[in-house]
């Protein structure tokens, strides 16, 4: 499982070494980074939902935002 | 050359929005934005071989509903508001012994009965190049109260190429556990105990190319107080002793979120990636690949995998020989050593003023998904499914 799962991110990251350079991007050229697909969170409702059931079941915890409030749930 | 048409022309607006940085919401909202979502959450039985007494045991389901208004105010102003109403039970993890020469979960019996509201607030302020916000929240259950505060601001540079978004946060907790206290049906449980936890976090959203957006983050964090689970035991020497952990915790996550967009599928890519890391010693990694597919004109598609690993904390033994000299035990499986694989799957539709979406995780904990070699699985890691359903409105 461990190796799947190592193929399946090397995979990924390989194909996106092209796309990790740095380019000019001029204003008519945003279009696509405009797409709502392409948002860092396009559902902030159901990340807010899926956090707090991972701070639930998980020992890690946090991200890039503010932490919020404790629960009892850990 | 850099075209700056006059500002108050249609092209202007125009010219703003194609310079937007995408999901990083430098300007308030155009509409309001109401969202309702429903949430079923249902945990796999623990199976007959790694439970006390030899047959399967049901565990945790919760129902959640919730709700989210987002209310520009003007042209620089904007309310945040999402609610949260959670009714939860079912039987939970208390404590683990051995039998047979191997561990088993105890469980609590299906006689938890709990009922959560959670409800935070945002406001904005926009200027020039970014805004600032302040927000407040609060979490209530029967036996649990939490306060939290935070202010944030986001700065992006001229060319809207660059953002930087900070914050500091901070949450005071009571916790009165049911049936604690020297007058309670659990005497050794606490009556009533406090907690504090304050964070702070930076980060940095980079449009690399066309195509390409990349966010690294980094957060640091506090809690110190009561941090024990009260509702928890420890088997140490044969005897069961309440879980106790240490009155303090520090904690660091590193983030990193991509976004590629492929123009021939028409589908993005996401990859996000975070390593945290506290003196508790528990080190985790998180990575996650998303494909967002688009089907058609108002439809989307997403498949999705998270793949989790956690090494054990310090304190931490399914059961203990012996007591530790520090007097700190705990068996709780979040504090084990696993891995965990998650499946999602979503679809979604976006009319003009309606949206609608349906989501559903599958969620599998296992002592052999984990990177490192763990020598004792803990027989009560989890699995859940998770289905969410939600609809908005933009008026």
């Amino acid at each position: 499982m461990k190796a799947i799962i190592g193929c399946a991110v090397g995979l990924a990251l390989g194909g996106c070494v092209g796309p990790l350079k740095r380019a000019e991007v001029p204003p008519w050229q945003r279009g696509d980074l405009a797409r709502p697909e392409m948002a860092l969170d396009g559902a902030p409702t159901l990340s807010a939902y899926r956090g707090h059931v991972y701070y639930s079941k998980e020992a890690a915890s946090g991200g890039a935002g503010l932490a919020g409030g404790g629960c009892g749930c850990n | 050359m850099q075209l700056t048409p006059k500002a108050g022309s249609a092209l202007a607006g125009l010219t703003a929005a194609a310079l937007a940085l995408p999901g990083i919401a430098a300007t308030p909202a155009a509409q309001t934005e109401l969202q309702y979502q429903f949430n079923r959450y249902q945990e796999a039985d623990n199976p007959a071989d790694r439970t006390f007494g030899g047959a399967a045991s049901p565990r945790f389901e919760i129902g959640s509903h919730q709700l989210r208004l987002l209310r520009p105010r003007s042209e620089d102003r904007e309310w945040r508001a999402d609610l949260t109403y959670e009714t939860l039970s079912g039987a939970t993890p208390w404590f683990v012994t051995e039998q047979n020469g191997r561990p088993v979960q105890v469980l609590s019996g299906p006689t938890i009965e709990e009922r959560r509201f959670d409800l935070v607030a945002q406001h904005r302020w926009y200027g020039e190049g970014g805004y600032t916000g302040l927000s407040g929240g609060t979490s209530i259950e029967n036996d649990y109260r939490s306060v939290s505060l935070g202010a944030e601001q986001l700065r992006e540079t001229s060319d809207r190429r660059l953002a930087v978004s900070y914050g500091v946060g901070a949450s005071f907790d009571r916790l009165e556990p049911t049936d604690g206290g020297p007058d309670g049906r659990f005497p050794g449980r606490v009556a009533s105990a406090s907690k504090q936890s304050q964070s702070v976090y930076v980060s940095l959203s980079d449009v690399l190319n066309p195509r390409t957006l990349v966010q690294y983050g980094l957060s640091l964090n506090r809690a110190s107080g009561f941090l024990s689970d009260p509702y928890k035991l420890a088997e140490v020497a044969g005897e069961a002793v309440a879980d106790a952990r240490p009155d303090e915790r520090f904690s660091a996550v590193a983030t990193l979120r991509l976004r590629h967009y492929l123009p021939n599928p028409g589908a993005a890519l996401h990859l996000d990636y975070r390593y945290f890391r506290d003196d508790w010693r528990v080190d985790s990694h998180t990575v996650e690949l998303g494909w967002l597919q688009t089907l058609a004109a108002a439809w989307t598609a997403e498949l999705g995998g998270r793949y989790y690993s956690q090494s054990q904390a310090f304190f931490y033994q399914p059961f203990f020989r012996q007591a530790r000299e520090d007097g700190l035990a705990s068996s709780d499986y979040r504090l084990s050593p696993y891995g965990a694989v998650a499946l999602r799957a979503g679809l979604g539709w976006r009319g003009a003023a309606w949206q609608a979406r349906l989501n559903v995780e599958s969620y599998r904990a296992d002592a052999g998904l984990a990177l490192g070699r763990v020598r004792v699985a803990h027989p009560g890691l989890v699995e859940f499914t998770t289905v969410s359903l939600a609809l908005g409105y933009r008026y």
